[in-house]
């Protein structure tokens, strides 16, 4: 067959020499720029071998499984799980307590998403410094500033020094018009993801209430949840985090820090794209019960969600959305079981188990 | 050569319709994509197993075993990579790599099973059953329903290690080297010349057809 030989030209080919012929096939099977721009050229070229081409493809195309059984989404679902199961996450941290490790492990997707943070002892020094130094000359502060993201908003902003910081819906964030000299500080309540623009001069410092970070230039997000767990999750840049107990610890880069609500904190890796996918309008389910997802939809799309019907304990949904319409949200939730149904009209929707 | 399947939006898998993990990495090379799963890249085992699961039944099948003990091996092989990560050998085709993996586990399984008929590996009757579409295609060709017509005689005289290459090739998207890795062939010409001898012999019955 003359494919064999490197030197025969496609313009010599007959039939078969395409039938065998790798970058013919992909074209025929997997067509891409590539092979398309070059086959189009090639065939208007050589419009005498258009007849040939076109009954190769077609034979070829021709050949299928006689015997294609599909795996049923029941099937496919329960060897991801049993994987899942079977085989931990790869953990990439030394400094978590077993106890709320083992959680994650056996949690359905697993994808870890919780942080760090803590404070420095540096930081608290630092803290107790700026606090008395806030206390003094209030009157030359700088104007505080509030921003609000309601419900089902989201807000991108600039700080003065060319901060970027992504706020989350439901969350708040409070800082001065201008920052003062020795350090610049925010107020956070919610979560934000924040891009700091390196100034080494300038600590950037975001107060929770509970917590402050205190970085230098780094991209990182801060959460904290309604029941009091606070999470930090840093993209780039480093943070050194110490506790009350006087516990340091540094965080690098993919690396978070859970802190929950008695103040334990552990640290993990965390799935970038659940973690900070939100400012970028992905809206993440991993693993997530009813209440979650009914907390995640309502906050994001600023609706009033409805539970009704007994949701069984061990249910729990992932998915991802990337700006999404509830209305397909919804759909994709009840799509992954019968027994789910939903409805949804104006600002209210509802989502049933039976 | 890119033999990943295109996206089908119309299949239902649960997991399968969320198309963002797949976005993320289906313009990156397979060796790529298996080493952020070496590193333990969640993302990129939820991708593999969206991508290769039901590809890997459907080849299973075709062993021509129970469905559940295709089911099965699949899960064991996942499991395997999974607690493998951090010390796999770099995949050059994750495709070809995962179709061996499966074959291996597949076979463990029928020879360690002492009440099963001994299943060949190439049997010649059942496995990789080949069938020729009818769907009529781009072709505007009035010999279409000939040739056709002569395909499909042609097609019973293949060997099952033929119709194994042929079903790689063209329904797979498999280069020669994939094949090759597929179907332990130490070089890739061997892979190349099991389809040669194949497509010859399709020309050869169909020529005979012919001259009748």
């Amino acid at each position: 067959m003359k494919s064999l030989d490197k030197h025969w030209k496609y313009e010599d080919y007959q039939l078969e020499d395409f039938l065998a012929d790798e970058f013919f096939v992909e074209w025929i099977k997997n067509p891409n720029d590539n092979n398309k721009h070059f086959w189009e050229k090639w065939l208007a070229e050589h419009p005498e071998k258009r007849k040939t081409v076109l009954l190769a493809g077609d034979m070829l195309r021709r050949f299928n499984y006689k015997n294609a059984p599909e795996l049923s989404d029941k099937s496919y679902l329960d060897i991801f799980e049993k994987v899942i199961r079977e085989s931990p996450q790869v953990v990439i941290t030394t400094s978590q307590p077993k106890k709320s490790f083992r959680r994650w492990l056996f949690s359905f997707r697993q994808i870890a998403a919780i942080i760090i943070l803590g404070f420095t002892g540096w930081l608290i020094f630092e803290l107790s410094k700026t606090k008395i130094e806030e206390e003094k000359p209030k009157e030359f502060f700088s104007e505080m500033v509030k921003r609000n993201a309601a419900p089902g908003t989201k807000l991108t902003f600039i700080l003065e020094d060319g901060s970027k910081i992504f706020l989350n819906a439901g969350s708040e964030l409070e800082f001065p018009k201008t920052f003062e000299e020795g350090v610049r500080k925010v107020k956070l309540k919610g979560e934000a993801y924040f891009e700091i623009t390196e100034d080494t001069k300038r600590p950037f410092i975001v107060n929770t209430g509970q917590l402050e970070v205190k970085v230098l230039g780094t991209s990182f997000n801060v959460k904290e949840s309604q029941n009091g767990e606070l999470s930090i999750a840093l993209v780039s840049g480093k943070v050194q985090i110490n506790d009350q107990k006087g516990n340091q610890l540094m965080l690098d880069p993919k690396e978070m820090m859970v802190f929950n609500a008695e103040g334990e904190f552990f640290k993990a890796g965390f799935d970038p794209l659940e973690m900070t996918g939100w400012k970028d309008k992905i809206l993440v389910f991993s693993s997530d019960s009813i209440e979650e997802v009914e907390n995640k939809i309502e906050n994001w799309y600023g609706v009033q969600l409805d539970v009704k019907g007994n949701f069984p304990d061990n249910w729990a949904y992932s998915g991802v959305y990337n700006d999404e319409m509830l209305e397909n949200v919804l759909r994709g939730i009840s799509l992954s079981s019968s027994h789910i149904d939903f409805t949804l009209s104006g600002k209210k929707a509802s989502i049933t188990y039976q | 050569m890119n033999n990943r399947p295109n996206q089908e939006p119309e299949k239902s898998y649960a997991l399968y319709r969320h198309q963002e993990t797949v976005k993320l990495f289906e313009s990156k090379s397979d060796p790529e994509i298996w080493s952020a799963f070496n590193q333990g890249d969640e993302m990129a085992f939820n991708y593999l197993f969206r991508i290769y699961t039901p590809l890997l039944f459907r080849y299973g099948c075709q062993f021509r075993v129970e469905e559940a003990l295709v089911e099965d091996s699949i899960q064991n092989l996942f499991i395997y990579l999974r607690k493998k990560r951090g010390d796999l050998s770099q995949v050059s085709s994750i495709k070809a790599y995962l179709f061996k993996s499966l074959q291996r586990e597949l076979f463990k399984h029928l020879k360690s099973d002492k009440n099963r008929v001994a299943i060949e590996e190439d049997d010649p009757l059942i496995n990789f059953q080949l069938e020729l579409s009818a769907e009529s295609s781009i072709i505007e060709n009035e010999l279409n329903q000939e040739i056709q017509e002569k395909l499909k005689h042609s097609i019973e005289s293949l060997t099952s290690r033929q119709r194994q290459a042929i079903l790689l090739f063209y329904e797979e998207g498999m280069s020669y080297k994939d094949i090759a890795e597929v179907m332990d062939f130490n070089e890739v010409k061997s892979a190349r010349k099991l389809i040669y001898r194949a497509i010859a012999t399709l020309k050869a019955c169909m020529d005979q057809q012919g001259k009748k």
